[in-house]
């Protein structure tokens, strides 16, 4: 009573097969409509799919699962468009069955009253159809899955190119899974979202260079990055056509979205990026409505250049001279990392002629150091390299720390590179004074407390061979690129408008609208 | 009569100072066991009448052991732990007709003692058997103090806890592993370059199936905001409580410090020295080739820069918030005692 027998079950699909072959043929579908409940049931089976059918070719999408039903894989694959999603295949699967099902049992019900059959029965009937379908779906399942491994999606050259890419680094990322840290699981970017960005899109070429080396971190530094993106921004605004009855500001505005989202997903923007765009965005909306392309250009080229100029350049200029100021005769200057500021205000003060030494403390696994070691030795100043972990013992000997930053937060915490607060703390317990150096346009009103919510992960292969950790799902090495060092930690900001204490930044950036907009 | 060191012993002892030096014998447990092996053949074979002349061999031994190895603590702690040894079997010797041993030494005792300077010189019967008995029970307490260290390690670590250790430390490794046979929790490494010590304790671990991530030094801080303890090993404690310990323990302490994170120092009794030093002076510190800092194909670099590879850092006592050792587990403040029950205050100066 409770399930059909096995031959029951493929009679039914033997009827399926039939009812198949007969619409195949183009039979008319009311035919032997008063016959047994298997009939109707084909019969209203196929009246779905056929709706089903023209559904599909209606709106062009995805078969629903519910013609899975019958074995037409073949046809199914000719319905299919090309740009099939699995996510949408998904969620017709889900949804689809429950509405035929109903619709059988409504049929069903009709059925009833004519063939006068018992509710058990055909409940039981029902149920061991069910049964059927599940198993059949199952099976059909499993079929697709090989059948896409196999051929794939047939679609543009292109796009199966991207996709087959998305594939090979979706099965990475999986059998990487277990070498993500717990805490850190927002941080890792999904590389499939970037790949398929680049082709198809009109991003400017000179941005599309500038977005790999972004990503391979040739261009590094958050100064270096805001100008390599600053001029590489006034090439697209040459090359920028406005659309016809369409406003200049809109038009690149749209544009300078589009390429902000690329290069974010090359590596997530640098505040002092962000900054800079938020200007040219601000400028951008200052601009009259009837101006011309040309007339734009070259206005906001201007708008790029004083910000160069204005922004970097002469508070660079500012911030030596006031650093200058307090390093005196015989001092020992202790650095972290590479900082193109720090770089600046250490061969601007010895080509004053002060005599000083200066300490770099460097550290994996980008070794920054050692750039800033090379052209300060270039430059004849008396050096000492040393590792991070001989920070301790290397800081008695210096009397003043002097930092860059990537950025500062609002709350008075510094962003940096990661081992900045370790050189803090350490000159901290030994009394010596902490500087941070930091031109006013790398300010953020973000507010951070920890390196966790808002970081960057570094290259963990540089941190320790693949083969010895890839095959080892217990071991997982880690690098942070970034990290916010407490403002207790630091003794004062020199920004290009004076020297403040880190808490100081509210302040600053509650000024500074007004002064970087009168530009 | 004034013994001399015969030639077997002073060559023996000669090829473990070469062996110590040339570090075909490492780590601090395994030097310290080869000396207390050492002194025992020393009591055995060496001729020797009274304690007073067995005391000055070994204190012969034991400058040039101090003079040849000036960083070798461990060594240097056996010598003193041995003299000690000897003391005591002799004063026990020479008291046991008179009254019972009052091992605590009260400040009652001392006031009201006669003041006779025993000069050890008495001929005491079965001293060697003694000492020998006494030398032995201490070698098993040698054996079994990782063991007793390790046994600890579920009274401080709890379920998923992040702990936070760096460079190798054949104590802490084998501490966590004990804990990890009940507790699952993850452990941070820190890399400790350029020694890159780390590498080799974040593998073991793993290999243990322990969820081990090893970190380069500089996220260091950044992760210590979630880390529940720091447990490290050392070189050698300082008479003050301070760590010799390797480089970059320092920063450690102190990002532990700043976060309130408490801080683990695992080491055997072994590792107690008598000396107070600390970073600046001559005695402290080590440097290896700096090669691995700088490297040499840098060129032009090398010859006109400063490079240092220190090896050890110091990390002073209040950054130290619990030792355990095989006797147990004791608050910095307390090591001098711990100097005071294990050393005999005539050996500070050998």
């Amino acid at each position: 009573m409770e399930e059909k027998s096995r031959e029951e079950i493929l009679a039914e699909r033997k009827l399926r097969k039939v009812a198949k072959q007969a619409k195949k043929k183009g039979l008319p579908k009311t035919q032997n409509e008063s016959q047994s409940t298997e009939n109707t049931e084909i019969d209203c089976a196929r009246e779905n799919f056929d709706k089903l059918k023209i559904s599909v070719a209606s709106k062009v999408e995805v078969p629903p699962s519910d013609s899975k039903k019958f074995p037409v894989s073949s046809e199914v694959r000719e319905i299919r468009p090309a740009n099939v999603q699995k996510s949408v295949t998904a969620k017709e699967e889900k949804s689809t069955p429950s509405t035929t099902e109903r619709k059988t049992e409504e049929k069903n019900n009709e059925i009833n009253s004519d063939s006068g059959k018992s509710k058990a029965q055909l409940r039981a009937e029902r149920r061991a159809k069910q049964e059927a379908q599940r198993a059949l779906k199952v099976q059909k399942k499993n079929d697709e899955k090989v059948v896409e491994k196999k051929e794939k999606i047939p679609a543009k050259v292109d796009t199966k190119k991207v996709s087959s890419k998305v594939k090979v680094i979706d099965k990475v990322t999986k059998s990487n899974d277990h070498h993500k840290i717990k805490l850190f699981c927002h941080l890792h970017r999904n590389a499939s979202i970037e790949e398929p960005n680049i082709i198809n899109s009109d991003i400017h070429k000179a941005v599309i260079k500038l977005g790999v080396q972004y990503k391979n971190k040739v261009i590094i530094g958050s100064n270096a990055r805001v100008i390599a993106l600053l001029n590489a921004l006034k090439q697209v605004l040459s090359d920028h056509k406005t659309p016809a009855e369409k406003d200049f500001s809109r038009g690149f505005e749209l544009v300078l979205a589009q390429i902000m989202i690329f290069l974010n997903n090359c590596r997530s923007s640098s505040v002092s990026m962000i900054n800079a765009v938020k200007f040219l965005k601000s400028s951008l909306s200052q601009l009259p409505n009837n101006i011309t392309d040309h007339e734009a250009q070259i206005k906001l080229r201007e708008v790029i250049d004083d910000y160069i100029k204005e922004q970097i350049d002469k508070a660079g200029e500012a911030i030596c001279m006031m650093v200058r100021n307090k390093i005196s005769e015989d001092d020992v200057i202790l650095t972290f990392g590479y900082s193109s500021l720090i770089e600046r205000i250490l061969l601007e003060s010895h080509h004053v002629g002060i005599k000083f030494r200066v300490i770099i403390v460097d550290a994996g696994p980008l070794y920054e150091g050692k750039e800033l070691l090379r052209r300060l030795v270039k430059n004849k100043l008396d050096c000492i390299y040393v590792l991070l972990s001989a920070a301790s013992y290397i800081m008695k000997e210096a009397n003043k720390v002097l930092l860059g930053a990537h950025a500062l937060l609002t709350n008075g915490y510094v962003m940096s590179r990661a081992g900045s607060s370790q050189v803090a703390l350490i000159a901290k317990s030994y009394n010596v004074p902490v500087l941070v150096c930091c031109e006013t346009h790398k300010f953020s009103e973000r507010v951070q407390t920890d390196a966790f919510v808002h970081n960057e992960l570094g290259d963990s292969e540089q941190l320790m061979e693949g083969d010895k950790w890839k095959n080892n799902q217990y071991l997982t090495p880690l690098t942070l690129m970034y990290e916010v060092t407490p403002s207790d930690l630091v003794t004062a900001v020199v920004t290009e408008l004076a020297i403040l204490p880190c808490t100081s930044v509210p302040v600053v950036l509650r000024v500074k609208p007004a002064s970087s907009t009168s530009l | 009569m004034v013994s001399e060191i015969s030639e077997s012993f002073s060559k023996t002892f000669k090829q473990l100072i070469r062996d110590i030096k040339m570090q075909k014998l490492d780590g601090s447990y395994n030097v310290a066991v080869a000396v207390v092996n050492l002194f025992r053949d020393l009591v055995l074979h060496e001729k020797w009448n009274t304690a007073k002349d067995l005391i000055f061999l070994m204190k012969t031994c034991g400058k040039l052991l101090a003079k040849e190895l000036p960083l070798q603590t461990s060594a240097e702690n056996m010598i003193r732990r041995m003299l000690k040894i000897v003391r005591d079997e002799y004063t026990t010797a020479c008291n046991e007709q008179q009254e019972e041993l009052d091992i605590q030494e009260s400040l009652h005792k001392i006031v009201t003692s006669e003041e006779e300077i025993d000069d050890y010189s008495k001929t005491v019967a079965e001293l060697k058997e003694s000492i020998l008995d006494h030398i032995n029970e201490f070698h098993m307490e040698l054996e079994t103090s990782i063991e007793n260290i390790t046994k600890e390690a579920i009274k401080h670590i709890h379920t998923s806890e992040i702990i936070l250790t760096i460079g190798k430390s054949a104590i802490v490794e084998s501490f966590l592993k004990e804990a990890a046979r009940y507790r699952k929790f993850d452990v941070i490494v820190c890399e400790c370059s350029p020694l890159k010590y780390g590498q080799d304790m974040a593998i073991s671990l793993s290999n243990s199936k322990i969820s081990t991530t090893l970190i380069a030094d500089s996220s260091m801080f950044g992760i210590m905001g979630r880390v529940n303890k720091v447990i490290i090993g050392t070189h050698t404690v300082m008479a003050n409580g301070g760590l010799r310990a390797i480089s970059g323990t320092h920063a450690v302490a102190l990002a532990a410090k700043y976060y309130s994170v408490p801080v683990i120092v695992l080491a055997g009794l072994y590792k107690l020295s008598s000396q107070y030093l600390h970073s600046h002076e001559d005695n402290f510190n080590q440097f290896t080739s700096p090669e691995s800092v700088l490297s040499y194909s840098e060129g032009v670099l090398t010859s006109s820069v400063h490079v240092y590879n220190p090896m050890f850092d110091y990390v002073p006592p209040e950054l130290v918030t619990l030792f355990i050792s095989n006797a147990g587990g004791h608050a910095p403040s307390y090591v001098y005692r711990l100097l005071s029950e294990m050393y005999h205050q005539d050996d500070n100066d050998l």
